[in-house]
């Protein structure tokens, strides 16, 4: 089913690949899907020469690429040559089109400026974290570690890092999975994000809206880019546990 | 390879951490051996008063008042973190977060007493953003080491000693055991 007034900014991501390949397989699909990368024909040359794999993935294909996706479900996009959100040429686009809801997939290391948020456009964002007490980044090794889960929320993007009006929000047990090696940069972080990018999309199907509420303003706490040592403990910590359950 | 987080000077050799590879347990024997200069021995830290910088001043004063005031000095020491992550320097004197033209971000000093007050933190606090911060900021110290005199290499050793020791109790705490570092 095709959700009105939803559009995707797909940056060309692993991010963008676990939502788009949700969004099909529990159809409900965006109207349009703006493209966006500094290099479109290398993504045009990747989608010709693939071929669907047989194996049925676990979370999502992070081999299947992007308009591969959208032209087996046949939805629409267009295609913008740059990686920069706040261009311009990117601003001028998401003014043109008519829906008003904008499930944001960007490239890391861009923050949305101020302009963006005067287009009278909702930026739809997921971020890989329970908030407020997980702002930042690599939140779910920190989760991991210090509560032993992981967890996702929706929020409308505002002018504030992570700081925007919370839609829904869901806490995962990474631990419940029975997988050998997990990788949460490219696999598993993106795959938790598209599962509340669905149950978000399905709300708004059945409500025809979205309603959010402000972040509390107790237990707020900002992370950065975690350290390697600690991210091994947590990879291998997750590795051990995970073995110990299902032996 | 090594662990590769030190080069000849982290301060002018940023580095992001983003997307860290994956290098399995041996990673954790590289991670020690990066560690051969922390002290066997649990000895007490003096502190260097003598530094007149803005900077050490404001560290001194919110490692001093930690166990006092934890959430209003971590709220305060909370800023410096960001500006650590953000640049991977400390400066001697700030003006709005932003460094002020002139200030320098070779004061050792600096460092040595943020590393104290981190490590503070995050005893007092269990939160893993003060260790990993710690971690980057051990890092940087141990690869000015040689610039350091024999006063800042007592600190970093005590450091770093302590350093290992959170390291290996949230190794055990998430259910990894059995190896010779331990």
């Amino acid at each position: 089913m095709i959700l009105k007034n939803i559009a995707l900014i797909a940056a060309d991501t692993s991010r963008t690949k676990a939502y788009l390949q949700a969004m099909i397989m529990a159809n409900v699909l965006p109207e349009i899907c703006i493209i966006y990368s500094d290099d479109i024909q290398k993504m045009q040359e990747e989608a010709k020469v693939y071929k669907r794999e047989k194996e049925v993935n676990r979370y999502f294909n992070i081999n299947e690429p992007i308009y591969f996706s959208l032209e087996e479900s046949s939805i629409p996009y267009i295609e913008i040559q740059t990686k920069d959100i706040n261009s311009e040429i990117m601003i001028q686009a998401l003014k043109d089109i008519k829906e008003k809801y904008l499930i944001y997939s960007g490239y890391g290391g861009y923050i949305l400026k101020e302009q963006l948020f005067q287009i009278n456009k909702k930026f739809i964002h997921i971020h890989a974290g329970i908030l407020p007490q997980y702002r930042g980044s690599t939140t779910a090794y920190y989760s991991y570690l210090q509560e032993k889960t992981i967890g996702a929320t929706a929020i409308f993007l505002n002018d504030k890092i992570d700081e925007g009006e919370i839609i829904l929000q869901e806490n995962f047990d990474i631990l419940s999975e029975n997988i050998e090696k997990i990788d949460i940069d490219y696999i598993y972080e993106p795959y938790i994000r598209s599962q509340v990018l669905i149950k978000v999309l399905k709300e708004y199907q059945k409500t025809g809206k979205l309603e959010s509420k402000i972040q509390e303003s107790t237990g707020e706490n900002t992370y950065y880019i975690i350290h390697p040592l600690l991210k091994h403990i947590a990879l291998l910590g997750i590795q051990k546990m995970v073995k110990e359950k299902f032996k | 390879m090594g662990y590769e987080y030190i080069t000849d000077n982290n301060l002018y050799n940023k580095q992001n951490y983003m997307y860290s590879q994956f290098k399995g347990i041996n990673f954790f024997s590289e991670y020690i051996k990066s560690r051969e200069i922390a002290e066997p021995e649990n000895n007490l830290c003096i502190y260097d008063e003598k530094d007149k910088s803005k900077t050490y001043k404001e560290i001194h004063h919110i490692l001093n008042n930690l166990d006092n005031y934890k959430e209003s000095q971590l709220w305060k020491l909370d800023k410096y973190v960001k500006s650590f992550e953000i640049r991977k320097r400390l400066y001697t004197i700030y003006d709005n977060w932003k460094p002020l033209e002139g200030s320098s971000f070779e004061n050792y000093d600096i460092y040595l007493i943020f590393a104290q007050a981190l490590a503070k933190a995050y005893e007092l606090s269990d939160c893993l953003k003060y260790f990993s911060c710690l971690l980057k900021v051990d890092d940087t110290l141990l690869s000015v080491q040689d610039k350091l005199n024999k006063k800042q290499i007592k600190l970093l050793q005590s450091i770093t000693r302590q350093e290992i020791k959170y390291f290996k109790d949230l190794y055990k705490k998430n259910g990894l055991e059995g190896e010779d570092f331990l």
